[in-house]
């Protein structure tokens, strides 16, 4: 890994414009039905024009929040990290409130304020990171104490542990508890409290699959065939879009999959629709700069020699990093099904405002590149 | 160290995320390029819908153009009670019964699992209307219940109508009731089943894109709606004023005779066109109860019956024109009581010396008793298939009945009797009337048919039913000398004399069966008529059987009067002659 270069916070925003636009372009391609009724009144037509409308409109305030954070710099995230988590511990109670919380798909994980629906979970990832780094890079005497370096972020934890699984969101729960081991590892806690703690949690996890409906799921990731019709037929929507695609894809607007066969395509499985339209000429592409986004997060996060920006900058990185291997791991039926967004591509503007502003604080970071 | 450790851990980090976005990579490559075709049925099963195009059953019409079948789309009306019971559960069904008249709604909703129930078949016009006008109602009240699908459905179907009723119900025949939505499916009797393959059309399935979502929605473009390949039209050689005017007099002769039941054919001898084919009771092929259905058979072809004296033309024609009997030889009629074979044979009457003429004329059983013992047992069979009995004449109908005729080396001697004149054989009524049509048309076998043509929606006639000869039987001279023998039998002193018209010469022959009801008794007979006009240059063959006479049981008192006034009738038409 290279040295950290002048450029490379702004060669990061390019890129994730880049990833937005083209995304944004493959969204806007499945609302094209060329041999299908080309009229505007078309349903899908309608569906998918909507989508990718808004999804434009969310980018331009997403791409401002990025710029925003490139300009004023981490200083106020230091200052204001506790006000955030807590805002964001708020905001998740705020979920159950009735008339401002809602639910969608069977689960309650937004909260509504006048026509802007926002899911806090997003947010509290974000704050949740931001408390990490402050709290554990002045902790750096006493990080290996149990009751000063670990408990309290266990505390945090399992208080958030809680909102989230009551929103039945399993999925932002074990990034949320990866992130926390992981920047605990990082600022160099005691490695044997976080691998039993790690083992607890996992062993919770497992406990909890094995012992409810989402065993099917796994039974289903397996053998996504003999669930066709329950568990499986995303799995199996999902990788038929992705065969459909084939070497050079279907060419934009003659993919089928978004005729509504592929449940969630807009949102969690868009990368099957680009899959299917693009084909592997551009899901390669896709990989090439994901990998290529991680990378410049983290040569600019080893750069970091200031504690509190290291462990910002790290815990940006994984989490943008996990976030799409997770998805890209469901879509190709590698991991089981579970619904978490892929970052700048995915319809939704709670994830792609969140996403923009992490890459924002990331470049402002990579401005201190020059001064090393 | 620790600064070290965390340095090689994030840089580890860095390369792990790496290894996953290879392990992706490798498996996307699997998916789309690899086993790109492992999913591809998939693909093209999920995205496939076939419609069916239905077809109309072609019409069946007489040569006239008069409809005597045609099919006719309706709509049925269905509920569908699990969605009734998982969003509405209002009081919309009282409405929908009042609409359509249903009383028992609440049962058919009862099951509640079922998503299927008739509610009522054949609506109305103005049923249909209020059906759709309900169902925008229902719809939008659905909307708010969460649901786009109303709980009651309209269902098109096909039936099968016929305009005419009762008119050649037989000959039309029936369709049966078929899979689908279809009630005017396969023929199953008459013209309905022959020509089945001209009248069914073809069933046209286009394929078309469709969507995932539940309302199934089609997105192909533009749907190429195949020219829906209707059946073909079927026009018959039936006259339908003729058949009207021959159906009820049949119907009138046959109750004022007594007679349990009748048939009557009017065909060109010439040709074997079949103007005109009933068979009494008749038969509504609109209505399916089974009282009505068990008369569904058409007698003309398929009822064998014993002809009786019917018969004696054609063993006498045959013989004659072999030769082995001439016109003038007489014999002796033993005055009305004969011994031959084991058996005593009766006239009605007694006879002495008869020419051959007067035995036809007189119709006497003795006299054909003689003449058939003369010829032997294998000149009477062969002379009798030749005139197309024991077989079947072809007609293009199905369910033709082939009659009976033992082969002549079984008969003993007093079969050979019988057989001469018209007993211990069966015959249906087609074979005696295309047998009569050899004798009027001058020697030739023909086959009957009843349908002139099959015509495609823009009147191209798409198959012909061109007259046919099956051979000659007889020469012309001894058809013209039948002719004029059987002319007599309507003359002062035959048998056929009720059939005789004043304003033309007819020809024809009677007959009176003794039924075989275990034993021959004096109770149960057949009587018959069948002949022709003008005598001398047919233009008509007619044939005439009531069935179980109770109250004039000859064939020249019940059966001879029908052909008189169809005769009648059929001379007034021709415009040829008029009525004094």
């Amino acid at each position: 890994m290279g040295e950290c270069k002048k450029f490379d916070g702004i060669k990061l925003m390019i890129l994730v414009v880049i990833i937005f636009l083209f995304g944004l372009l493959f969204l806007y391609s499945a609302s094209v039905f060329y041999n299908y009724r080309g009229s505007m009144d078309n349903y899908f037509t309608i569906m998918w024009s909507t989508y990718a409308i808004k999804q434009f409109l969310f980018g331009i305030v997403g791409i401002s929040l990025m710029i925003l954070m490139y300009r004023i710099g981490v200083e106020p995230l230091y200052k204001y990290a506790y006000h955030l988590i807590l805002a964001g511990l708020f905001l998740m109670i705020l979920v159950f409130v009735p008339h401002v919380g809602f639910s969608a798909g069977g689960a309650t994980r937004w909260i509504r304020l006048g026509p802007v629906s926002f899911q806090p979970s997003e947010f509290l990832k974000l704050a949740l990171i931001t408390y990490l780094a402050r709290s554990l890079s002045g902790k750096k005497k006493v990080i290996k104490d149990f009751w000063m370096g670990f408990f309290p972020y266990m505390v945090i934890l399992g208080v958030v542990a809680v909102l989230l699984l009551l929103q039945e969101d399993i999925g932002d729960f074990v990034i949320i508890s990866y992130l926390t081991f992981l920047l605990l590892l990082i600022s160099g806690a005691e490695i044997l409290y976080i691998a039993l703690m790690s083992l607890l949690g996992v062993s919770i996890v497992t406990t909890a699959i094995l012992f409810t409906h989402r065993i099917d799921r796994v039974k289903a990731w397996l053998n996504p065939w003999d669930y066709a019709s329950n568990y499986g037929y995303q799995i199996i929507q999902s990788l038929v879009a992705l065969s459909n695609g084939g070497v050079t894809g279907r060419s934009p607007g003659a993919g089928l999959q978004q005729l509504s066969f592929l449940p969630e395509a807009h949102t969690d499985y868009i990368f099957a629709i680009i899959g299917e339209e693009g084909g592997f000429i551009v899901t390669t592409l896709f990989i090439v700069a994901f990998v290529y986004l991680l990378y410049l997060s983290f040569k600019i996060a080893l750069a970091q020699k200031n504690s509190f920006n290291m462990i910002l900058a790290i815990g940006i990185a994984s989490l943008l990093g996990i976030e799409i291997i997770i998805n890209l791991a469901v879509v190709t039926n590698i991991f089981p099904t579970k619904g978490l967004p892929l970052p700048f591509v995915s319809y939704g503007g709670s994830n792609l405002l969140v996403s923009f502003t992490m890459i924002g604080i990331l470049a402002s970071l990579g401005r201190k590149c020059e001064e090393m | 160290m620790a600064e070290m450790m965390s340095k090689y851990l994030k840089k580890l980090l860095f390369y792990i995320y790496a290894a996953l976005f290879l392990a992706i990579w490798v498996r996307l490559y699997l998916v789309q390029v690899r086993y790109h075709d492992l999913y591809s049925h998939y693909t093209e099963k999920q995205y496939r819908r076939v419609i069916k195009v239905e077809p109309y059953r072609g019409k069946i019409l007489t040569r006239d153009g008069t409809v005597l079948a045609e099919s006719l789309q309706v709509y049925s009306l269905y509920a569908d009670p699990k969605q009734y019971w998982s969003f509405y559960r209002d009081n919309s069904p009282q409405e929908l019964a009042r609409v359509v008249g249903v009383k028992n709604i609440h049962k058919i909703l009862s099951r509640r699992d079922v998503r299927f129930v008739w509610i009522k078949r054949r609506l109305t016009d103005r049923e249909v209307q209020e059906v759709k006008q309900l169902s925008k109602k229902v719809i939008s009240e659905g909307k708010k219940r969460g649901t786009l699908i109303p709980w009651f459905r309209l269902q098109k179907e096909f039936i099968r109508f016929y305009p005419e009723g009762e008119l050649a119900g037989q000959v039309v025949g029936i369709t049966g009731f078929s899979t689908g939505n279809r009630y005017d499916g396969r023929g199953i009797a008459g013209i309905e089943a022959t020509y089945n393959e001209f009248l069914k059309g073809k069933e046209e399935t286009i394929v078309v894109t469709r969507d995932g979502s539940r309302l199934r929605r089609i997105m192909t473009s533009r749907i190429f709606l195949p020219e829906r390949l209707n059946g073909l039209d079927v026009y018959t050689t039936i006259d339908a004023s003729l058949q009207d005017v021959v159906e009820e007099y049949l119907s009138e002769g046959v109750k004022r005779a007594g007679g349990k039941r009748g048939m009557a054919v009017v065909m060109d001898p010439h040709t074997g066109r079949i103007l005109a084919m009933a068979s009494y009771p008749f038969f509504n092929p609109n209505k399916r109860d089974r009282r009505n259905l068990k008369y569904m058979k058409n007698l003309v072809i398929s009822y064998g019956f014993e002809p009786g004296s019917v018969m004696k033309p054609f063993i006498v024609a045959g013989a004659l024109d072999d030769g082995k009997l001439s016109l003038h030889e007489r014999f002796y009629a033993e005055e009305g009581r004969y011994l031959f074979g084991g058996i005593v044979i009766h006239d009605h009457e007694k006879y002495g010396w008869l020419s051959v003429p007067e035995i036809i004329k007189y119709s006497s059983n003795i006299g054909m008793t003689k003449i058939g013992d003369k010829l032997g047992p294998e000149e009477v069979y062969r002379i009798l298939r030749k005139f197309g009995f024991g077989m079947k004449t072809g007609i293009d109908l199905w369910g033709e009945n082939p009659g009976y005729l033992r082969h002549w080396k079984n008969w003993y001697p007093a079969d050979l009797a019988n057989i001469s004149f018209g007993q211990g054989l069966k015959v249906t009524l087609i074979q005696l009337v295309t047998a009569m049509s050899v004798i009027a048309n001058g020697g030739l076998l023909v086959r009957p048919y009843v349908v002139d043509r099959v015509v495609d929606s823009s009147g191209n006639i798409v198959y012909k039913n061109d007259p046919e000869i099956k051979g000659r039987v007889i020469s012309e001279e001894t058809a013209r000398i039948m002719r004029r023998v059987l002319h007599l039998v309507t003359e002062k002193g035959g048998t056929g004399t009720e059939a005789a018209l004043p304003e033309v010469s007819v020809a024809g022959k009677t007959g009176t069966a003794q039924k075989w009801v275990g034993e021959y008794t004096r109770e149960v007979y057949t009587a018959s008529f069948v002949g022709f006009l003008p005598s001398n240059d047919p233009e008509w063959v007619l044939g005439i059987v009531v069935d179980e006479p109770e109250k004039e049981i000859y064939g020249g008192t019940a059966a001879a009067p029908i052909f008189r006034e169809i005769a009648r009738e059929l001379i007034i038409r021709s415009g040829k002659l008029t009525l004094r």
